[in-house]
């Protein structure tokens, strides 16, 4: 009896440590995944300039942190990879402020290897089996904008001839990429981004800027932020040189001019 | 009877009711938001019938494949005497446990491009992944050994004698399987085997990473679920409760037919 009331104890003392709240010092921030590396070295970096901060970083498709945040997760500011997220999180009521802070745009990878004459985007239809995101989330959408811009230059039903050789549409552009380094797919487009560190196994091709459409990646700083001076702080942070050569190195562009998106 | 105190039935039944709320709950708010105006729409949508007709006979066709080749495997490992069986029964099994996305590593690692036995599969001219083969060899994978434990379970319980008496009166090995075993079993089988189908019909992590996620080809309920959530949540309730229905039909039955043949004189 008593080693049942105590395993009682230490289950719901389990339960209670999962819930305690976050430490006061400390920023949560959600970001796309495509900012896995660049935003952890941001973090740390950020972390050095202030003694005791400590910055937790949460990383997902930009729509799977959206839908944390609808069903009631706080972080203090969101780097989302598309910028219809300022509208969305201001529809939601929570959004304070935006400011794009990176681009990035979408190429075509080709395994190595690979041996189909793949080395244009003019090519593509010759991969028998291309995997693109889905158009649910923001790289499938690029995707299709990027497919319909070169079906208006070339014709000949080069976006059909292309979709009907679409074997998957993937959730996270890191899938995508998965699927083209496993040699499963011919082909993939993924942003300029993700082919950092994978260089050596991939064949990366330039859509060109005719046709291509640029990313931008706008960081939302929440209404709801229980520390917004530092999330501020942050924010300025990753806009500022230090932040920005960390993005160079994660292969995201710095906008030209760090246009402020102001909630309508 | 024994005599029970309060307080030690006081504690078994509120420990019951935490689990049992935890578990209830998840699927109460199911049905409560997932019945709404638009469910008709949403389930008469092409694209959830197509995934819904591609579930079905995908898993269908996996457990025909599981029961044909399964029922004669649980036969064999439920009478072999063979030294360290019990730990190949174990080996049978494990599947059925292991984490999807392990799962769907261990099928790459097999039959993907870069895989064991790709490149041979590639001299034949076959491509496994992102075909609806792939979906198929998933849920035998996943959702086998569960049938597998079932049938096991059937064989095994078997009364010893009545193999003794078949063979005494001459019957061959063959014969005592179809005469004597198959039928003695066939209700604890066909509940297994609806066990096995509920199991395929809801995979999903393994699926996503060996099969792709095309509509009408690779796209099955679940993942038509995960899709619809990066979008619509209202959408994926709606689908999420129609596989809690479905689900629920085949573990009743399979359930029912169980209780039936373990109560069987």
């Amino acid at each position: 009896m008593l080693r049942r009331v105590f395993l009682l104890v230490c289950l719901c003392l389990c339960g209670v440590s999962a819930c305690k709240p976050r430490p006061p010092d400390a920023l949560l921030i959600f970001a796309a995944s495509s900012l896995s590396e660049s935003m952890t070295a941001i973090g740390h970096a950020f972390e050095r300039e202030h003694p005791g901060l400590e910055v937790a970083l949460q990383f997902a498709g930009s729509q799977q942190l959206l839908a944390q945040v609808e069903q009631g997760a706080r972080p203090d500011v969101f780097a989302a990879a598309d910028l219809s997220y300022v509208a969305r999180l201001s529809k939601l009521g929570l959004l304070k402020e935006s400011r794009v802070f990176a681009h990035n745009h979408l190429v075509l990878v080709v395994p190595k290897h690979q041996t189909l004459p793949i080395f244009s985007l003019q090519d593509l239809p010759l991969a028998p089996r291309i995997v693109v995101g889905a158009k649910e989330v923001p790289v499938g959408q690029y995707t299709g904008q990027l497919l319909a811009a070169a079906d208006r230059q070339w014709g000949h039903d080069f976006q059909k001839r292309v979709e009907s050789q679409i074997v998957s549409y993937e959730l996270s552009v890191r899938q995508v990429l998965g699927k083209v380094l496993l040699g499963e797919a011919d082909a993939g487009f993924v942003y300029w981004s993700d082919v950092h560190g994978h260089e050596g196994e991939l064949r990366v091709i330039e859509p060109g800027p005719a046709l291509n459409v640029v990313a931008q990646y706008p960081l939302l700083l929440l209404q709801t932020s229980t520390q917004p001076k530092l999330a501020a702080a942050f924010m300025e942070f990753v806009l500022s040189p230090t932040g920005q050569r960390h993005l160079a190195a994660g292969g995201l562009v710095p906008p030209a001019q760090p246009a402020s998106v102001r909630r309508p | 009877m024994k005599p029970r105190l309060p307080l030690q039935s006081w504690t078994l039944h509120g420990m019951a009711l935490v689990l049992v709320l935890m578990l209830m709950l998840p699927m109460l708010a199911l049905i409560a938001q997932g019945l709404h105006g638009d469910i008709l729409r949403v389930l008469l949508a092409p694209a959830t019938v197509q995934a819904l007709w591609l579930s079905l006979s995908t898993s269908a066709v996996a457990l025909l494949l599981v029961v044909i080749f399964g029922t004669p495997l649980s036969y064999l490992l439920s009478r072999s005497k063979a030294p360290f069986i019990e730990k190949i029964q174990t080996l049978v099994q494990l599947p059925v446990v292991l984490p999807p996305a392990v799962a769907g590593v261990a099928l790459l690692s097999a039959f993907g491009q870069k895989g064991m036995l790709g490149p041979a599969l590639d001299a034949l001219g076959l491509r496994i992944v992102f075909s609806t083969a792939a979906i198929v060899m998933t849920a035998v994978f996943v959702a086998g050994p569960l049938y597998v434990q079932g049938a096991l379970n059937a064989f095994s319980s078997i009364d010893e004698e009545l193999f003794l008496v078949a063979r005494s009166m001459g019957a061959k090995s063959l014969r005592i399987f179809w005469k004597v075993a198959l039928p003695l079993a066939r209700p604890a089988l066909v509940s297994a085997s609806l066990l096995c189908a509920a199991r395929a019909l809801g995979e999903f992590g393994a699926t996503l990473m060996f099969a792709g996620n095309l509509p009408g080809k690779t796209q099955t309920m679940p993942l038509l679920i995960y899709t619809a959530m990066e979008s619509d949540f209202a959408q994926a309730r709606t689908l999420s409760l129609l596989l809690l229905v479905l689900s629920a039909l085949l573990l009743s039955v399979s359930l029912s037919l169980s209780r039936k043949w373990r109560a069987r004189p």
